[in-house]
């Protein structure tokens, strides 16, 4: 289960990418989610694939371990896929099976809209690929800043982020703990009729519900302990440094937004 | 039922950069009904080896043999669950396993999983929770409002229910007080004879390993470092302080002993009783000198 699923998985390195600054990544990440949906022609999407590449290459991040982590959402791109054949009725028919008929306009469409639901996952398992769920929420909170003037309590909602995001590896290998035991006492997770694989879901999230609960309280505890009380006045281990680096990457982006602008029919 | 690892090898997340080789080489065997003891430092593999005794975990290459079935790399038995009806787990701390409402139900979980009729399941229970100490009251009370020692004993009646010819006890004590320590220890060493299980027991206590196994294997940096009996094991206190780990408090008594009084004692001083007897010896010598 771990062993597939990459999205929200840091991979340590060194890379152009790895040492971006993290507000920048956020920034890029957020402006392409949106420059996706410029391309509507095979040159804008070959722009755009190509960026991707280029931007995933740099991460020097293996190849074959990303596309591992992209295939539980396959099945996702493939339906995305089918629906548009059979619905997107434009242009000629290119081949008719009873009442059903696959336009040109529905191949097209099809590869478009699958293409770009996966650039889309790339690119945001990028930003987690590559930076430490700590440099993600001191991104955020250094750039949701201005609105704690709108007395929006953006620091506890990084903090709430940042447990979040450090507690998903803690989760799993209690999950796989969990599940190890029950299945030692004669659990099959894999298998069995309806109300056997209800009584197995139950036996691992009473066990979590309860430890998870636990733990909450301890880090409080913990974290009250050290003498923890909110964001008034808190100074950062890590500073955030914007660098040349960050900004040519930001300029890069905003060229590809007006290059695809420019391209899109 | 023997259990034989043969070149076992095991790789976590293998082809990823996660990719973390946690056993190689391993060739143990363990025979029926002996009362093994795994012992090493945190990290050597002991977690990793005790999950391979019941399909939990398949080698990445190599074969292990449990009795009748082979587990490779590549293929392991259909049906698993005859298995672990076969090899009952303790995991560390196993009160984090508990869920249902009644401590009864819990305990007969496992039963019922592999088909035990209902009314003998709990008729088992009601010995169980005996057999580990508590109170038949407990029964009916909800698993969570019992004191973690409590918890732990009904884990450990939760797993024994499932009737095992080899239980795996993975640090059964980590946690509870001395006195709970050693009537838990106490209990799997008397059940262990009683019903002629094979025992395996992960421990980081040199003690508990002395006292009670009949062979310890030593684990160290993801394969077998060595394999014998306790007085084997710990007759060379330096070759195991290399890899960092230490005999029983008894063999270091002895050791000092020897250098203070400029003797050797024969016995091997794995236990109190042990000790005391060498001691008394060496009292009767030296008396003997004085005179």
């Amino acid at each position: 289960m771990t062993n597939n699923l990459i999205i929200g998985q840091y991979v340590p390195g060194h890379s152009l990418i790895h040492r971006l600054d993290p507000r920048a990544k956020l920034l890029i990440v957020f402006a392409y989610v949106l420059i996706v949906f410029l391309a509507n022609n095979v040159v804008t999407y070959t722009v755009l694939s190509l960026f991707t590449f280029v931007f995933a290459a740099l991460s020097r991040i293996p190849l074959s371990f990303i596309m591992r982590g992209l295939k539980p959402i396959l099945w996702v791109v493939l339906f995305t896929m089918l629906l548009h054949l059979f619905m997107t009725k434009e242009g000629d028919v290119v081949y008719r099976l009873g009442t059903f008929s696959i336009y040109e306009g529905g191949i097209r469409q099809g590869i478009f809209i699958s293409l770009r639901f996966l650039l889309l996952v790339l690119m945001t398992t990028m930003l987690t690929l590559t930076t430490t769920p700590i440099e993600v929420t001191d991104g955020v909170e250094s750039l949701l800043g201005p609105l704690k003037k709108m007395r929006v309590p953006v620091h506890e909602l990084a903090l709430m982020m940042a447990i979040s995001l450090r507690f998903i590896p803690t989760l799993m290998e209690e999950t796989e703990k969990i599940m190890k035991a029950q299945a030692a006492r004669g659990v099959d997770f894999s298998g069995g009729r309806f109300s056997e694989r209800v009584k197995a879901i139950v036996s691992l999230l009473v066990p979590l519900f309860i430890s998870s609960f636990k733990r909450a309280d301890e880090l409080a505890t913990a974290m009250e302990a050290r003498g923890y009380r909110g964001g008034e006045g808190r100074t950062k281990f890590r500073q955030l440094v914007w660098k040349p680096l960050d900004t040519s990457f930001l300029v890069a982006t905003a060229l590809l937004a007006a290059l695809l602008f420019l391209l899109r029919s | 039922m023997d259990i034989v690892f043969e070149k076992v090898e095991h790789v976590y997340n293998a082809r990823s950069p996660f990719a973390r080789r946690a056993l190689y080489d391993v060739n143990v065997t363990i025979a029926d009904g002996t009362y093994v003891a795994i012992v090493g430092h945190t990290g050597s593999g002991k977690s990793t080896l005790l999950q391979h005794l019941n399909g939990l975990l398949q080698p990445t290459s190599g074969t292990v043999k449990i009795g009748e079935e082979t587990i490779t790399g590549s293929k392991r038995p259909k049906q698993l669950k005859p298995l672990r009806k076969k090899v009952g787990i303790v995991f560390q701390f196993p009160e984090h396993q508990l869920f249902e409402e009644t401590v009864e139900k819990d305990i007969c979980f496992g039963p019922l999983n592999f088909g035990v009729p209902e009314e003998e399941a709990k008729r088992k229970a009601k010995e169980l929770v005996k057999l580990v100490g508590l109170n038949e009251d407990v029964l009916a009370k909800s698993p969570f409002d019992l004191s973690g020692g409590q918890m732990r004993r009904v884990a450990i009646a939760g797993v024994l229910a499932l009737e095992p010819e080899m239980i795996v006890l993975d640090e059964p004590t980590a946690g509870l007080d001395p006195r709970g320590r050693k009537e838990i220890m106490e209990m799997f060493y008397r059940l262990h004879h009683e019903k002629q299980l094979t025992t395996v027991l992960v421990t980081h206590s040199m003690e508990d390993a002395a006292q009670y196994a009949d062979e310890i294997i030593v684990m160290h940096e993801g394969t077998v470092w060595g394999q014998g009996t306790p007085e084997e094991i710990f007759r060379d206190p330096e070759r195991l302080a290399a890899i960092g780990l230490s005999v029983p408090e008894t063999v270091k008594l002895k050791q000092e002993l020897e250098r203070r009084f400029g003797v050797t004692i024969p016995s091997p001083c794995l236990t109190i009783e042990q000790t005391a007897d060498a001691i008394k010896q060496l009292f009767s010598k030296v008396s003997v000198h004085d005179q």
